[in-house]
């Protein structure tokens, strides 16, 4: 009698443990999937959104029209999103924060900073290569 | 059509591994959208409006190698103005889903 109560002691700690120990890991898997996929949502949905409205400046022809030449053209057998992730090469980017940039030049230790960075850099040498062709000629 | 081992890099470098496979799928055909579109407004930005409907004319004939050429001529970072471009979108994604 004695023998079979502590059993049935040990057996519910034993199904107490193995609901703590089981529990935590199915919260967070649930907890951490529907939060991505809603930021994914979110993000996808407010870059559609800002190029919407910067596309609404332009004429609807030109833009289909250049659209259907990117698609087809300017990366064949790649595509963008590789070339924006840097895809050709094998991820490194698991754990730390990357720092890619020194201080100098202006750059920083934020890549995004950096990149926005470079695209200044690239449309004010175009501008100035546009102004001195306007002076030779 | 990117290959296989790009794709699993793609998908590690966005930090979206864990989201099902339907989901990476429709989130990369987004990205490689307004990138395209992007790309797209930041070349029209560099062009003076008869530039513009030079190519658009080019685009009508289906002219690639000399809307190639023309836009090389008229914007010769244009790799680079692709690249960076490509890669503000890809980091506008990251942080925002970083932040939660």
């Amino acid at each position: 009698m004695r023998n079979s109560f502590e059993q049935l002691n040990n057996q519910e700690q034993q199904d107490a443990e193995n609901i703590t120990d089981e529990q935590p890991i199915q919260q967070e898997t649930r907890s951490e999937q529907v939060p991505i996929e809603e930021r994914v949502d979110g993000v996808l949905e407010k870059q559609d959104n800002e190029i919407s409205r910067q596309e609404a400046k332009h004429d609807k022809k030109t833009l289909s029209g250049f659209k259907k030449f990117m698609a087809t053209t300017m990366l064949v057998g790649s595509s963008f999103l590789a070339v924006g992730c840097n895809a050709e090469k094998p991820s490194v980017e698991n754990s730390a924060p990357q720092k890619t940039e020194s201080r100098q030049g202006g750059f920083t230790d934020n890549v995004h900073d950096n990149v926005q960075q470079r695209l200044k850099i690239k449309r004010a040498e175009i501008k100035h290569m546009h102004e001195n062709s306007r002076i030779v000629k | 059509m990117i290959d296989n081992q790009i794709k699993k890099n793609i998908i590690s470098k966005l930090g979206i591994e864990k989201l099902p496979q339907d989901k990476i799928g429709k989130i990369m055909k987004k990205l490689e959208e307004n990138i395209q579109r992007k790309v797209v407004l930041e070349i029209l930005d560099l062009l003076k409006k008869e530039d513009q409907e030079e190519i658009i004319n080019l685009i009508e004939i289906n002219d690639d190698k000399r809307i190639s050429s023309f836009l090389s001529e008229k914007i010769p970072v244009i790799d680079s103005l692709i690249k960076a471009t490509a890669e503000a979108v890809v980091r506008e994604f990251k942080i925002s889903i970083s932040k939660g």
